[in-house]
């Protein structure tokens, strides 16, 4: 068996056997590496190699500042922001919590920590206002999705460092589709109100809208900070997530005082437990693409696709493709790290727009955020909403097909992504 | 065994504090270095190495505490197995842990002692603080395995057990 094979099948039949993915990943690897007699230091050394690094630190950043959103109760804030915004649309609830959804993908960078915001606010009132339980949890975890695509974004992050692609350029790219997906789902609400007869909120008044839009003001401002920052080169992105965390530190203690400081440590440590599970994996994941690397992966795929390989659409179609597969078994993160050289190989043999790549990519893991059996939000929506996986698949169903009909959008049309970084950075546009 | 047990129950509150600790602490220093660039206009040159660093330790040091809890997150594809073939497929998922641990442990080791008399880049600090990040945890998941093999494991997380402790923080 060749050593690329043994490595993937190595791989697979650790994790069918719920090894963990950080786990697997460096036991497969070993196993290639005793095989065909290399030195087992690279281990040690990529591992560290791997993390070694201060863009990673933007993981960090943008988790914290998505859960003191949460503990500070401003996501509280921009609910009501949202509910004198959209709740006059008929299934006002329904569109409240992708617009949330919407302003938090903004703010934190992070899906995981939207889904689980939003959806202890959001979960428990649609339920109360005679929403289907299933259609709440599916509208919940799906929303969340935009977390990833529309900026920041830890996943943009981690891709804009690993492929040397600009990260604020990738930013902008997300943000036409980010808000396409959203729409597209408020209008498949709006349909699904029509048709379970379920009616709209009360109208907001001009003064409650301002009320509700000074209460969320101050926190609006994180995405400005953190874009603006950004784009004009002023701090890296990852200075820009922990900006977004000591601005929020000094909203909920300094201006809100809506948190206790005496949670600090349990908030702290739950945070670190959250993001060392796939830094981990990215760690183990250096490992096993210096492997695939140094048996010549990249090369010999982009030879094995052919003719896929020489138009950009069909290469994108091809990426975005084992990307869903990839996206559901797998955290976004390490499989960036690990398919990042094979991504490279097959932009350079297309001639696709690697921002155009990068967005496509960042997007299909973002649907492995809801698809079984590893799903992140899907999951911890599930949990929140106290409801089987399986029940909510059928509800999900139509949300997969909404995503996956804007992605081929975005990849057939290649300027919903380009247009605004061609405006803004053309320089990094290629 | 109650005092391998009550050790590791305490080792593990060490480790997820550190790791805390270490978060805080490079988010204090990140913020101390743009603080320094953009508004007093004299960038600082150590934060980076240090700050990169304690965020290193505090990934492998939550790593340990995932270990204890069992809340590394895993793939759920096989379908429900009969009770002896599951408690054997936790052991051996335990076992490949500890091997996981002990690889690390041995190769990290290596490393460090080979970096000694080795320096930073940037600032000529010693390399060893920054090397022993992957194997000083890694006794604490070796530990953390052992201990799983020798009780059983609790059943396995399926990314289920983590929001029902940390609530809607995550």
């Amino acid at each position: 068996m060749s050593p690329i094979s043994l490595l993937f099948l190595g791989f697979f039949a650790l994790v069918v056997l719920r090894v963990p993915i950080a786990h697997a990943l460096v036991l497969s690897s070993a196993l290639v590496i005793w095989k065909v007699d290399l030195s087992f230091d690279l281990i040690a050394q990529q591992m560290f190699h791997g993390l070694n690094s201060f863009t990673l630190l933007a993981v960090p950043f943008f988790l914290l500042a998505g859960q003191l959103l949460n503990v500070g109760l401003i996501t509280d804030r921009l609910v009501r922001l949202a509910y004198a915004m959209v709740g006059w649309i008929r299934g006002g609830l329904a569109h409240i919590n992708v617009v949330v959804s919407m302003i938090f993908a903004g703010m934190s960078g992070s899906s995981t920590a939207d889904t689980a915001g939003v959806g202890a606010v959001m979960i428990p009132a649609m339920v109360k206002r005679g929403f289907d339980r299933r259609f709440t949890v599916a509208v919940t975890a799906a929303s969340s999705t935009m977390g990833v695509i529309i900026p920041p974004s830890i996943l943009m992050v981690i891709y804009g460092a690993a492929g040397g692609v600009s990260i604020g350029a990738l930013f902008l790219a997300g943000a036409i589709p980010g808000m396409l997906i959203g729409l597209a789902q408020m209008a498949y609400c709006y349909y699904y109100a029509v048709q379970h007869d379920i009616p709209a909120e009360q109208r907001a008044s001009m003064s409650e809208l301002w009320a509700a839009f000074k209460a969320g003001f101050l926190p609006l401002m994180v995405p400005v900070i953190i874009i603006g920052g950004v784009l004009t080169g002023e701090f890296t992105a990852t200075e820009a997530g922990m900006i977004a965390c000591v601005y929020t530190v000094l909203l909920i203690f300094g201006v809100f005082r809506s948190a206790n400081w005496r949670s600090m440590p349990r908030v702290l440590t739950e945070a670190v437990v959250i993001y060392s599970q796939p830094l981990l994996a990215v760690a183990g994941a250096m490992v096993f693409g210096w492997l695939l690397a140094y048996f010549d992966a990249p090369a010999q795929v982009a030879e094995l696709s052919g003719p896929v390989a020489k138009d950009p659409t069909l290469a994108l179609l091809f990426i975005c493709a084992v990307f869903i597969v990839l996206g559901t078994f797998m955290d976004g993160i390490p499989a960036i790290i690990i398919f990042m050289p094979i991504v490279e190989e097959l932009v350079r043999t297309s001639g696709a727009s690697d921002i155009h790549t990068g967005l496509v990519v960042v997007m299909t893991l973002a649907l492995g955020l809801v698809t079984p059996p590893y799903g992140l939000c899907l999951l911890l929506a599930c949990v929140i909403g106290k409801i089987r996986v399986s029940e909510v698949l059928s509800q999900m169903a139509v949300f997969y097909a909404l995503f996956l009909a804007v992605v081929l959008l975005v990849i057939f049309v290649p300027e919903i992504a380009l247009f605004l970084p061609r405006m803004v950075m053309p320089q990094f546009v290629n | 065994m109650e005092g391998f047990v009550r050790f590791n129950s305490a080792l593990e509150k060490f480790c997820g504090l550190a790791a805390a600790f270490c978060l805080l602490l490079f988010t204090i220093i990140v913020a101390t270095d743009v603080f320094y660039r953009q508004v007093l206009a004299s960038p600082l040159l150590w934060p980076s190495e240090i700050s990169v660093s304690l965020f290193v330790w505090s990934v492998l040091l939550g790593a340990a505490v995932c270990t204890r809890r069992n809340s590394h997150l895993v793939v759920e594809m096989l379908p429900e197995l009969p009770a002896r073939a599951d408690r054997l497929l936790r052991m051996l998922v335990d076992l490949l842990s500890l091997v996981f641990a002990l690889l690390i442990l041995w190769t990290g080791s290596k490393q460090a002692w080979a970096g000694v008399n080795r320096y930073t880049p940037m600032m000529g600090y010693p390399l060893w603080p920054f090397l022993i990040a992957l194997p000083i945890p890694a006794v604490a998941m070796a530990l953390f395995s052992i201990e799983r093999l020798v009780r059983g494991s609790p059943p396995v997380a399926t990314g289920e057990a983590a929001p029902a402790e940390g609530g809607p923080l995550l």
